[in-house]
C-alpha cells in the first residue's frame, strides 16, 4: 500500500504546480525507497532506466539541420509563399496540411510530417504568415495560439490517419491485445474501420479550424481598427 | 560501423556544443545553469554506457536539480 505513495506525490506536486521534473523524480525515488530498496539501489535503477531510454532524444539530432535551414531563410520563404496567395487564411492552410498529413499517414508515410521536421520549420510559419498578411503584426499570444493549432493539426491528422495503414505499430498492438483477450480480428478489418473515425476526425477538426479563423478575424480586426484610430 | 552508440556520441557532442555556447553567453544571467544542464546531459550520452548505473543515476538527479531548483532558459 505504501508503495503507492509515488502517485500521491505526483498528484499533490502537480496540484501545487511544483516543477514537474522535480515532482516525478522525487516520486520515483520515494517509491523505490518505501519498497525496500537501498538508496544506492534506487539511484542505480534510476540511472539504468535513464541510460536505456536515451534514444528518445535522437530526434534532437535533427535540430542543427533545421537551424541551418532557418538561418538561410526557410521560414521567411514559407511565409512569403503564403503571403502571395490572397485566399489563404490560417485555418485553410492548416486544413490543407491536415489532408496531406492524414492521407500520407494512411499510406504509411508517417515520418513525412511531425512537429520537429514539418510543423516548426514550415507549417507554423505558413499559418502565421497567412494571418500576418491579413491582419499585420500579431501579438505574441495570438502567435503562440496559431503555433499550438499547427501542432494540434499535425497530431490529430497523424493519429486518425495512421490506423488506416495495416503495417503500423498501433494496429499490431490492438490486434495483439484483443487476441490475448480472446477476440480475433484481422488487421485489414481494423484498418477498414479506422476510415469512419478518420472522416469524423477530419470533419470535427475542420470545424475547429473554421472557428479559429473566425475568432482570429474577430480579435485581430478589432485591434487593427483600434491601432488605425 | 554505425551503431546506436555512434548516435549517442553525436548526441553527446551536440549537447556539449550547446553547453559551451551557453557557458560563453554572459548576457544571459542563467548561462551557468544552462551550461551545467547541457554539460551533464552530454556526459550521460558520452559516458552512459561505460560508467556504473549508480553514476548515471547521480548525473540524472543532478540534471533535475539544475533544472528545477536552479532555473533554465533566459531570465
Amino acid at each position: 500500500m505504501l508503495t503507492l505513495i509515488g502517485i500521491l506525490i505526483v498528484v499533490v506536486g502537480f496540484a501545487l504546480r511544483i516543477n514537474p521534473l522535480l515532482v516525478v523524480t522525487v516520486a520515483g525515488l520515494a517509491t523505490g525507497l518505501v519498497s525496500g530498496l537501498g538508496p544506492i539501489e534506487v539511484v542505480s535503477a534510476f540511472g539504468k532506466a535513464f541510460v536505456e531510454s536515451r534514444y528518445v532524444a535522437i530526434v534532437w539530432l535533427l535540430l542543427p539541420v533545421i537551424g541551418l535551414l532557418e538561418r538561410s531563410g526557410l521560414k521567411e520563404r514559407a511565409r512569403a509563399l503564403v503571403a502571395g496567395i490572397p485566399a489563404a487564411t490560417t485555418g485553410r492552410v492548416l486544413s490543407i496540411y491536415f489532408i496531406v498529413r492524414q492521407v500520407s499517414s494512411a499510406l504509411g508515410l508517417t515520418s513525412l510530417g511531425g512537429h520537429a521536421q514539418m510543423v516548426r520549420p514550415l507549417v507554423a510559419p505558413m499559418a502565421e504568415g497567412a494571418a500576418e498578411t491579413r491582419y499585420g503584426a500579431l501579438p505574441l499570444k495570438t502567435r503562440d495560439r496559431i503555433r499550438a493549432h499547427a501542432a494540434a493539426t499535425d497530431n490529430v491528422a497523424y493519429f486518425f490517419g495512421e490506423d488506416i495503414f495495416i503495417a503500423i505499430g498501433s494496429i499490431l498492438l490492438m490486434k495483439g491485445f484483443l487476441e490475448q483477450n480472446g477476440i480475433r480480428v484481422e488487421p485489414t478489418q481494423l484498418a477498414k474501420w479506422a476510415i469512419p473515425t478518420a472522416i469524423a476526425a477530419f470533419i470535427i477538426h475542420n470545424v475547429r479550424l473554421v472557428l479559429l479563423d473566425r475568432s482570429l478575424s474577430r480579435e485581430l480586426s478589432a485591434t487593427k481598427d483600434a491601432a488605425a484610430e | 560501423m554505425i551503431t546506436l552508440e555512434t548516435i549517442y556520441w553525436a548526441m553527446g557532442l551536440l549537447a556539449a556544443g550547446v553547453a559551451i555556447i551557453n557557458f560563453r553567453d554572459s548576457d544571459n544571467p542563467r548561462h551557468y545553469n544552462n551550461a551545467a544542464f547541457w554539460g551533464i546531459y552530454s556526459l550521460t550520452f558520452l559516458l552512459g554506457s561505460r560508467i556504473p548505473h549508480f553514476a548515471s543515476g547521480c548525473l540524472a538527479i543532478a540534471m533535475v536539480l539544475v533544472a528545477s531548483v536552479g532555473k533554465l532558459g533566459q531570465s
